[in-house]
Parts: structure tokens; C-alpha cells; sequence
């Protein structure tokens, strides 16, 4: 068997494929590491004021936190602290509510959902003011500062609205939740429809 | 690219008969045809076994009671083992089996976000070589306990089911799997855990958990579950 | 330097063909994924009003055809809550600010045809979409979308190849289906939607009450 001799069109050719294989991989190392380059549109907002979305108005009420934690189905004891918030979300467009809720905390992480973090929403329709329920489990050296994101889809938050809410959770809060021993109650307000 | 015979074509006016058809087409292949069909053979040939991967590390790290291993991504220890037919709380109430249960402290070691329950959290343990354990939500013994996942995953200090494990946080969990009834009681039972890493799938463009790989292993003593005392 | 030839030059202006069937390519998620699940095909009217659906559902015992007549009878502002014409009915406290509206929908369906989930929404000329649902103003009601009588849905979707066939009570030939729906005072609604399976869905425009 013999090999035959590349003529020059062929080394050519194969000069072109390499260099072609180094741009893609140069573009490759530009693009951004981050797990998702298409992120959500994220409206910042604080404590007590309403954000306003695509999909509804957004404000949360109330923070809490605690060691343990009450809902109507369950009573949870946490190695971390729970921190709570109320949230009333009015839906503008359709009968949806927030279905996807992260807490952001104070060193950046990223604490998702999961089953046993609570987000319940009741939302009636367009127009109508819902409230939503959010309990999150937290390291307490890094609840000073949490954000709380919510948004309406589950599955991807890209390319549509997401609220991000600064909790306003300060150090000496952090230590009274801490030192609390009665249970932090979350329960759907009576008035709520 | 025409295969051409290597010792040219008068032995086709020869070839009669079904093997000597076959003996005159093998002549046509080429060298590079030949090393092509020798590597499919490879191929499906191991892939029974498990294809060309990497087969099990023999030595892997051991597991023992109260020394802590990190399994990415979490830091775990295996605090006891325990077996009985009734844990005393809703999530695992009476059952005609048994329950076999592995208490591990577990904490996260991923510093961006929290460890999930899908896929990492549920795939960290198994017990391996326990007779008649059963899949989740099913009652039928298994000829093999050393890939099924558990049953449920409790939080120790509360007995509800664990969620996603948030960073800086240190749980005591009970990875609970179920034995279906009239099977032996396990004495010893031997835990594995297993790694997992953080990567993009090559199919579509999600992160997760994925490649789970046995990196520690070790053999812990099973007794009764003792309820604790009511208070 | 050499003239190109007749290949270079078919290879160079192949190209852009080439591009765009790569991007077109690349829509395969808007397509296969985003497009069908909305409804977005609208079904035509007969002359009397009504729509008839005539597709296929798929369970797993197969696929079964599926032909269904719908028609919109009434939707108005009430202050009770009455499953169906001839129910009990029960009082409702709607919050101020707040109508409660009964939708009517007649449905005609061979009883032996599985008809499967369903969706109704109300719109308003804005396009904002209404569910089904009383909220806490009418005390133990759960309103769920269905276009079957309440507990006379009739055969249901298979879930397994060797399972028996599964059936709620028989459902009549023809019924009247009620929705009620709590919507902000004030809302004009424009027209309702019903549909099965994405993207065909059935229209009917709403005559001020």
C-alpha cells in the first residue's frame, strides 16, 4: 500500500481546516462561561414597593425568619434559619402567578427552590390582587443582604421579566431571628382572594 | 475509492460456491477497510460489557462511621445504619418489610448555588448487595439493591423530605430505602457514594449533576431502628 | 492568478443558501416546541355559530378520532353560584370591585369518544385572558376546567397498553356546560376561547349582555 504525496491544493485545504478549527475555538473561549448566556430580564426592587412586569405587579409585604417554621401542611426545623416573605402579586395579562422563586444571599449564592423551600401563590385573574407565599432555608452568616427572585416559569427564566427584590435583612435582624424560639407562622392571609 | 483484488482478478473465474464467493470478496477489501471492520468489532463486541469506558476503580476511598469524605459536591459523613418496620413518622410509617436506613451529615461544597435533590442530592448513596430491596414507589424485590436509588431522603431533625441542600448549611439526613417483606434482616450493609460533576450535556445546552462515579465505599454494622423517646 | 472556475464560483454562491437553512435550521425549538403549544389556529365557524372540532387524540392504546361541536349559549354577570340548570345554589360573596360571571358552552360529542383536557378562557378586547375560578366567594367550590358534565365525563384517556378501559358516568350526547369566572368590575369581555389540543382552538365572540 502506498501513501500518496498531497499535492499543494491539499495541504491547502487542510491549512484552511486547522485554521478554521482555531478561530471557532478563540470565539468559543470569548463567549461568557456562565451556564446561561440568555438570562432574564431582571426589574430590581426593595422591600414595600411594587415592580412592575410583564406579567403582573410584584411587591413584597413582609419579612420574617426564624429557626423553625409553620405552614398549614408542616413544621420545619432548620440547621440554617427560615427566612419568610409575603408577597402580593397582581397578574395583569393572565391567570398566572410566580411559579419560579430563588433567594440570592449575602455572599451571592444562589439557594434554588427544591421541595421542602415553600413558594405558594394564589392568584384568582387579571386585574385581581393574589398573594404568594416564600420560605427559604439560609446560612445565617450570609442572610444579611439576600435578594429574593421570582419569576412566572418554572422550567426557563430566560428572556422574560424576573423580579428581584432586596429583602433589607440587616445583621441585627439576622440575630434576633436566631435568638427566636417560637416558630415563624406562614399562612395565607383570610382577606386574600 | 474501487477495492480492487489484491492478487488480481483471474481467481474470481475460480470461485464457486458460497465460501469461495466470500473468500473472493474478502480479497477485495482494502487494508484500510480491514482495520475499519476490526474496530466496529471492538466496538459491539465490548459494548455488551459496558463499551470502551473506564471500568470501576478497585480501590476507592472508604466510608466509615463518623470520618467525613468529600463526594463532589458534598461533604458527607455516615453517622449510623439502621433497619425497622416503623420509623414513627408519617413520611415512613409501619410497614409489613423493612426500611433500611443510611444517616449521613451532608454538606454542600458547591459555593455558587445549592446542591439539588434532582439529580445529585437523590444519587449520592446506595446500598449495595441488601436483598429485596424494592424501586421507589414499587413493592417488587429487585435481584439487585446496588443501583436503586432510596425510597425517600428525611431531614433527621424534622422528618420532612429534603429539598435542594442550600451552601453553608450541615444536615443530618436519612437516605431511606425499603426491603419487601419476608426478606433477611441486613446486618451489615455496604454503602457507596457517589461523585458527581458539574457539566454542560453535549445534546442540549443544560447544566446539571451529571457522570455520577463510585468514589467511596465501605461496610457498616445495621441494627434496629430505636425510636426516639417521646417527649 | 487563474480565472475562477465554474465550481468556485457555484461553491461561493451557495453559500448564503447554506446559511440560511443553517439558521432555519436552528428555529427547530420555535417551531417544534414554542409554536404548537399555543393555540394559534383558529377553527372556522359555522354559519349558526357553532365550531366544530374534528381531530385525533392519543392515548396509550392508540389514537382515536375525536369530533366535537361547540357553541357558545350565554355568558353573564350573576350573584350565586349554580353548577348546572337545576343544581343546588349557593351563595357567593364577591369581593367589591369584583363581578362573578357564569359561562355557558353547549357540547356535542358521540358519549363512546374520549374528549380529553380541556382549556376556556374569557378575553377582553385588549386580549387580556380570564380563567374559570371563584376564588373564596363561593364557599367549598374548586372550579376546574373541563368541557365534560361535572361527574358524568364519560370514557377517559388510557393510561397503560393492557389496562381496562377506564369510564366516568356516561355523558350525554349533548349538554350545556357552565363556567363561572371572578373578573375584575369593569371588564368588557370580548370573546371566549375553548380548545383541546394546541394550536386549534375554537372562538366565539361575546354579545354585550
Amino acid at each position: 500500500m502506498r501513501v500518496p504525496r498531497p499535492n499543494r491544493a491539499q495541504l491547502g485545504a487542510g491549512a484552511l481546516v486547522l485554521a478554521a478549527l482555531s478561530v471557532g475555538r478563540v470565539v468559543t473561549e470569548w463567549l461568557p462561561e456562565d451556564p446561561s448566556p440568555v438570562r432574564a430580564f431582571e426589574r430590581t426592587t426593595t422591600l414595600d414597593r411594587e415592580v412592575h412586569l410583564r406579567y403582573g405587579n410584584l411587591r413584597v409585604t413582609e419579612v420574617d425568619g426564624g429557626k423553625q417554621l409553620a405552614t398549614s401542611t408542616s413544621a420545619m426545623l432548620s440547621p440554617g434559619l427560615w427566612v419568610t416573605a409575603h408577597v402580593d402579586f397582581t397578574p395583569t395579562v393572565d391567570k398566572v402567578g410566580p411559579a419560579y422563586a430563588e433567594l440570592r444571599d449575602g455572599e451571592g449564592r444562589v439557594l434554588t427552590r427544591g421541595s421542602r423551600n415553600v413558594l405558594e401563590c394564589k392568584v384568582i385573574n387579571p386585574g385581581i390582587s393574589g398573594h404568594c407565599l416564600v420560605a427559604f432555608e439560609v446560612d445565617p452568616t450570609a442572610l444579611a443582604g439576600s435578594h429574593l427572585a421570582l419569576t412566572v416559569n418554572v422550567n426557563d427564566q430566560r428572556g422574560d421579566d424576573m423580579a428581584v427584590v432586596d429583602l433589607g435583612i440587616t445583621p441585627a435582624q439576622v440575630a434576633t431571628w436566631k435568638a427566636r424560639t417560637t416558630p415563624v407562622e406562614l399562612l395565607m392571609p383570610k382577606d386574600a382572594t | 475509492m474501487a477495492p480492487v483484488g489484491m492478487d488480481g482478478g483471474t481467481d474470481s473465474l475460480r470461485a464457486t460456491g458460497r465460501w469461495g464467493r466470500a473468500r473472493q470478496w474478502l480479497a477485495t477489501l482494502t487494508v484500510r477497510q480491514w482495520l475499519l471492520a476490526a474496530f466496529l468489532l471492538v466496538l459491539v463486541g465490548s459494548s455488551p460489557f459496558g463499551g470502551l469506558r473506564a471500568q470501576r476503580a478497585e480501590a476507592t476511598p472508604t466510608l466509615s462511621v463518623g470520618v467525613e469524605q468529600t463526594v463532589a459536591p458534598v461533604r458527607l459523613t455516615v453517622t449510623k445504619v439502621r433497619f425497622g418496620s416503623d420509623l414513627g413518622v408519617p413520611q415512613a410509617a409501619k410497614i409489613d418489610g423493612r426500611y433500611v436506613v443510611v444517616f449521613a451529615k451532608v454538606t454542600g461544597t458547591d459555593e455558587k448555588r445549592s446542591v439539588p435533590m434532582y439529580d445529585a442530592l437523590r444519587d449520592l448513596l446506595r446500598i449495595e448487595q441488601v436483598p429485596g430491596v424494592t424501586k421507589p414507589f414499587s413493592t417488587d424485590p429487585e435481584p439487585s439493591s446496588d443501583d436503586l436509588r432510596p425510597d425517600t431522603i428525611l431531614v433527621a431533625d424534622d422528618a420532612e423530605r429534603m429539598g435542594d441542600l442550600a451552601p453553608g448549611l450541615t444536615y443530618t439526613l436519612a437516605f431511606v430505602w425499603r426491603q419487601a417483606p419476608g426478606q433477611p434482616v441486613p446486618t451489615s450493609v455496604r454503602v457507596a457514594a457517589y461523585s458527581h460533576t458539574f457539566r454542560q450535556a453535549s445534546i442540549d445546552d443544560t447544566y446539571d449533576w451529571r457522570d455520577a462515579t463510585r468514589a467511596a465505599v465501605g461496610t457498616f454494622p445495621a441494627t434496629a431502628y430505636e425510636k426516639p423517646a417521646a417527649s | 492568478m487563474r480565472r475562477p472556475t465554474r465550481r468556485t464560483v457555484l461553491t461561493i454562491a451557495a453559500l448564503p443558501v447554506a446559511l440560511a437553512l443553517a439558521l432555519g435550521a436552528s428555529s427547530q425549538r420555535l417551531v417544534d416546541r414554542w409554536w404548537p403549544t399555543f393555540p394559534n389556529e383558529q377553527l372556522a365557524a359555522a354559519a349558526d355559530g357553532s365550531v366544530r372540532l374534528s381531530d385525533t387524540l392519543d392515548d396509550a392504546k392508540g389514537t382515536h378520532p375525536r369530533v366535537v361541536t361547540m357553541r357558545f349559549t350565554s355568558l353573564e354577570r350573576v350573584s350565586d353560584y349554580q353548577e348546572a340548570a337545576g343544581a343546588k345554589t349557593l351563595p357567593a360573596t364577591v369581593p367589591a370591585d369584583q363581578t362573578l360571571w357564569r359561562l355557558t358552552l353547549h357540547f356535542a360529542a358521540d358519549p363512546r369518544t374520549v374528549l380529553g383536557a380541556c382549556e376556556v378562557q374569557v378575553r377582553d378586547a385588549d386580549g387580556r385572558q380570564y380563567s374559570p375560578g371563584v376564588g373564596d366567594a363561593v364557599e367549598d367550590v374548586s372550579e376546574f376546567t373541563s368541557c365534560t358534565p361535572p361527574g358524568a365525563a364519560g370514557p377517559m384517556a388510557a393510561l397503560s397498553t393492557d389496562g381496562p378501559d377506564q369510564s366516568f358516568d356516561p355523558r350525554p350526547a349533548e349538554y350545556d356546560r357552565r363556567y363561572h369566572l371572578l373578573m375584575p368590575s369593569g371588564v368588557r369581555p370580548d370573546n371566549v376561547r375553548v380548545w383541546f389540543d394546541t394550536p386549534l382552538y375554537a372562538e366565539f365572540d361575546v354579545t354585550e349582555p
